[in-house]
């Protein structure tokens, strides 16, 4: 099978098992077990590929937030309620990045919204050398 | 100290810093100059992107999950599974007068070690051709120096001139010629995948000639990436754009185009592309004719400036109706076409007069050059006529035989040896005097010596006979009257030196 053939088979079973952008588990499994009873060498390509897309789907809809010190339960809900409007969120992260310096960086999609002391120092360096 | 705290103060107190909001992908693949990477759903095409670590490339296959990029510097910096930004720009060149006499590569960085360039400004690499109210038809010559190009093939500002022949024919030499013969023009060349050696031998030739003070070089060597090569071109046509906006008029040499059309192939198929002939990619037409139809002649309303581009494409076994040649062929506006058998036969530049045209210079020549250059033609034409005919026999008729013999010595009036333009005036009289039949007694070992002498005798004793030609550039009855008393006086003493034949 060739790549491009097995990509559209991924394609259309991502679509199949995503329903309002949410996983089905079962969907998953019973995708995976269809792939599995191809040829060897094709059921690895075809599962492979499917697991990265899924990811990929997953991805794109979890909101990532890092700041340099944790947030408050309250601070994260906001951060999530100004973006439902334009994104996806179905499941979210915090991460502590002492980097930053102070301030907050989310990333939703393939967007990165940043105000930390960091990226302010950045923008300043880039102002001083232009 | 004191002093740079308050003038940082001063110059980022206007400074306003944002909540940044940025385009991410990430690297999946890299290899060969080319990256492709998942995300980046903002990005444009042609849309720069920022490896970090001082790599940029540009986005060029846009894909549903991915996007197939080139880098422009070291790739071997990059990994996979790097984070990569979209930056909001689209490719930009430095252009002005600060470039001027300068070596630069494809994206405007010096590489002649003379210090930073300040630019005056930048353009864009890739920007649409002017369009046709803003342009106005060739009426302006563009002198190469060069007897044979000017006198047949000639070549207006605004043109599309190309240069083709095998390896080895002087194509390169006729560019750089003509380069060497302007002054007020501003010229620029284009190098594309040549030889790091031969550009700086070119800068040396440039420099003694004092013509790297009105030049620029854009270098893609052999060394620099395929895309370093695929870039060149536009760079080099937007320093150009720069000074037909100011309403000057520009020169810009592409050598050559077949190396190009070679880098786009490379960069197609590394970016998997679908090949079409030769492997080249379906679009490798309007490459080359989106690049070339970027030279213009603007109309007075907008400046009068020009850019005339001499394309080099380089032919295999003397093959021009091969897929790149017939392409570039069909954009441009005529071509000088070049053979080695001519080359080896010791005729320089070895132009095949047959095959060469120019199809819009015509309206662009002077007055005194078109009064001498139709004689010219049609003498040459019957030579070669008459040359193939007189092979078989020896005994030809004394007309035949005069045409033949006028033939060859307008062939030994044509030859020219590099770095050595014939100002107009100087070429006109010299045409006007072989096409005349003055040289028809020369020992044809001796055509050169006479050429030489009786431009000096006219220097010498019709200064303003060449100053009013140069002048006015017509070549008027009462001209043509001084011309002939003058060119008789120096036959006789040519004829007194012994080199003349005298006639049975």
């Amino acid at each position: 099978m060739k790549r491009k053939q097995i990509q559209k088979i991924v394609e259309l079973a991502v679509k199949g098992v995503l329903t309002d952008g949410k996983l089905s588990e079962s969907k998953v499994i019973k995708v995976i077990k269809v792939f599995k009873s191809r040829p060897k060498s094709e059921s690895i390509a075809l599962i492979s590929t499917f697991l990265k897309a899924i990811k990929r789907e997953q991805e794109r809809t979890t909101l990532i937030v890092e700041a340099a010190s944790p947030l408050l339960k309250t601070e994260m809900n906001k951060i999530k309620e100004k973006l439902k409007s334009e994104y996806l969120i179905l499941n979210s992260e915090f991460k502590i990045n002492t980097s930053l310096i102070g301030g907050i960086k989310v990333k939703i999609k393939d967007h990165i919204f940043e105000d930390s002391i960091m990226s302010r120092i950045n923008q300043l360096k880039e102002a001083i050398i232009n | 100290m004191a002093n740079i705290v308050t003038q940082l103060e001063k110059e980022l107190s206007t400074l306003k810093l944002k909540v940044s909001k940025q385009n991410v992908g990430i690297v999946t693949e890299i290899g060969d100059g080319v990256a492709r990477i998942e995300g980046l759903s903002d990005v444009q095409y042609s849309e720069l992107i920022n490896f970090g670590k001082g790599v940029s490339g540009l986005a060029l296959n846009l894909e549903q999950y991915n996007v197939g990029a080139v880098i422009f510097g070291d790739y071997t910096k990059i990994k996979q599974g790097q984070e990569v930004k979209t930056t909001g720009q689209i490719l930009q060149v430095p252009v002005g007068e600060a470039l001027i006499g300068r070596v630069v590569d494809a994206l405007g960085n010096p590489i002649d070690g003379k210090g930073v360039i300040k630019p005056s400004a930048k353009y864009p690499v890739e920007k649409i051709a002017p369009g046709v109210i803003t342009r106005q038809s060739v009426n302006t010559p563009l002198q190469t120096g060069i007897k044979a190009i000017d006198a047949m093939i000639p070549i207006g500002r605004g043109q599309r001139q190309l240069i083709i022949g095998d390896r080895n024919t002087g194509k390169t030499t006729i560019a750089v010629d003509t380069i060497v013969n302007q002054k007020d023009t501003i010229c620029i060349y284009v190098a594309i995948g040549s030889k790091s050696s031969k550009i700086a031998q070119l800068v040396k030739k440039l420099e003694e000639h004092n013509a790297m003070a009105h030049t620029i070089i854009v270098a893609a060597t052999a060394s620099d990436s395929a895309t370093m090569q695929y870039i060149a071109p536009y760079a080099g046509v937007a320093m150009a754009e720069y000074f037909m906006d100011q309403g000057r008029d520009v020169l810009i040499v592409y050598d050559d185009l077949s190396k190009h059309a070679w880098a786009y192939r490379q960069v197609s198929l590394l970016l998997r592309r679908p090949s079409g002939r030769e492997a080249y990619p379906g679009d490798v037409f309007y490459l080359h004719s989106r690049l070339l139809e970027r030279a213009a002649r603007l109309n007075k309303d907008y400046g009068g400036g020009s850019i005339t581009a001499l394309p080099i494409i380089e032919t295999q076994a003397n093959d021009v109706s091969a897929y790149i040649p017939t392409n570039v062929i069909s954009i441009t506006d005529g071509q000088i076409f070049l053979e080695s058998d001519l080359f080896n036969s010791g005729l320089r530049p070895a132009l095949n007069v047959g095959i060469s045209v120019s199809r819009v210079g015509g309206a662009a020549q002077t007055k005194a050059m078109k009064s001498v250059a139709g004689q010219l033609r049609l003498d040459l034409a019957q030579f070669r006529a008459l040359q193939a005919f007189a092979q078989f026999s020896s005994d030809l008729d004394p007309e035949t035989r005069g045409r033949i013999e006028r033939g060859r010595r307008i062939t030994e009036v044509l030859k020219q040896p590099p770095y050595s333009p014939v100002a107009l005036e100087e070429q006109v009289v010299v045409l006007w005097a072989v096409t005349k039949g003055y040289m028809d007694e020369v020992e044809i070992e001796k055509i050169k010596e006479f050429e030489q002498k009786y431009i000096a005798h006219l220097k010498l004793r019709e200064k303003t006979l060449l100053s009013s030609l140069a002048e006015t550039k017509v070549l008027d009855e009462k001209m043509v009257k001084e011309l002939e008393k003058v060119t008789k006086e120096f036959v006789n003493m040519f004829q007194k030196g012994g080199s003349v034949k005298r006639k049975a």
